[in-house]
């Protein structure tokens, strides 16, 4: 005598092998995974940042004319010399 | 004992006249053959080291092994009543088999997105001791699970063959917990 229910379940198990596989190939876009692998961090954002002037922004203080690094409202500015400034 | 129903395999096991060894044969060959089949698949198909997320997981390790915990479980409750349904515990009635087969359905089914996803995403690695043991199991797990139900299929097999089977498949499917899951939560 044979036995049909266990071919149904073996039927079953490769109906969900295939659909969850089709399902990755098809679905799951590179990144959205979750296999524990990190992904490749995100490009970093670039340091020369655009500073826009709206309406609702507030000016720079103006620097000391005496000392640069420091500005009218004696908020010092650590920032190092660039290539540019060396010969000034 | 005749008035409780017992599944079908399980009275062969009690008849060994008239058993047949060939179609145990070409069901370990069929188990075997896919085995491989997955193993070269791993193998060859590029890990994509992404996979479909399983909602309601911060992560694809937590999720498998959540769920594979869940198998593994299962797997006991499969062993405990196939212990009942071969006489060796005391466990009697039709809801024995019952909850048999479908805690076996069940398990086979949770492991599927398991094995999928380390299937797809990171395929058959062999980068230490731990992950070639796990993905060794991995493909002879579903072997051994083919295996098992095409023995299930026929009444005329030696009495040894289901239990080998089911052996087989708690086997491989201890030894994946203890390389993965174990290691998952402990190390």
């Amino acid at each position: 005598m044979k036995h049909r229910s266990p071919l149904i379940t073996l039927a079953a198990v490769a109906l969900a092998f295939a659909i969850m596989f089709i399902v990755n190939m098809t679905v799951s876009p590179p990144g959205s995974g979750s296999t524990g692998i990190p992904s490749p961090p995100a490009a970093p954002v670039s340091a020369v940042a655009v500073q826009t002037t709206g309406a609702d922004s507030t000016a720079a203080s103006d620097l000391n004319a005496g000392n640069p690094q420091v500005t009218i409202d004696g908020e010092s500015l650590p920032a190092a010399r660039v290539n540019g400034d060396a010969g000034r | 004992m005749a008035s409780i129903p017992v599944p079908a395999p399980e009275a062969a096991a009690a008849e060994p006249s008239g058993t047949k060894i060939g179609p145990v044969i070409v069901a370990l060959a069929i188990g075997s053959a896919v085995s491989i089949g997955l193993g070269v698949y791993g193998r060859l198909h590029t890990p994509t080291g992404y996979a479909v997320n399983i909602a309601g997981f911060s992560n694809g390790p937590a999720a498998k092994a959540f769920l594979a915990t869940i198998v593994i479980a299962l797997a006991i409750v499969q062993t405990v009543t196939a212990m009942g349904l071969y006489g060796r515990i005391p466990l009697r009635g039709s809801w024995v088999g019952v909850v048999h087969r479908w805690s076996g359905r069940l398990a086979v089914l949770i492991s599927v997105p398991v094995a999928v996803h380390c299937l797809y995403a990171l395929g058959f690695q062999a980068y230490d001791g731990r992950v070639i043991t796990h993905s060794i199991f991995g493909c002879f797990l579903y072997g051994a699970f083919v295996f098992k139900m095409l023995i299930l299929t026929r009444d005329d097999s030696p009495g040894w063959a289901l239990p080998l089977a089911g052996g087989l498949v708690l086997s491989g499917l201890t030894a994946l917990w203890m390389t993965a899951v174990l290691y998952f939560f402990f190390v």
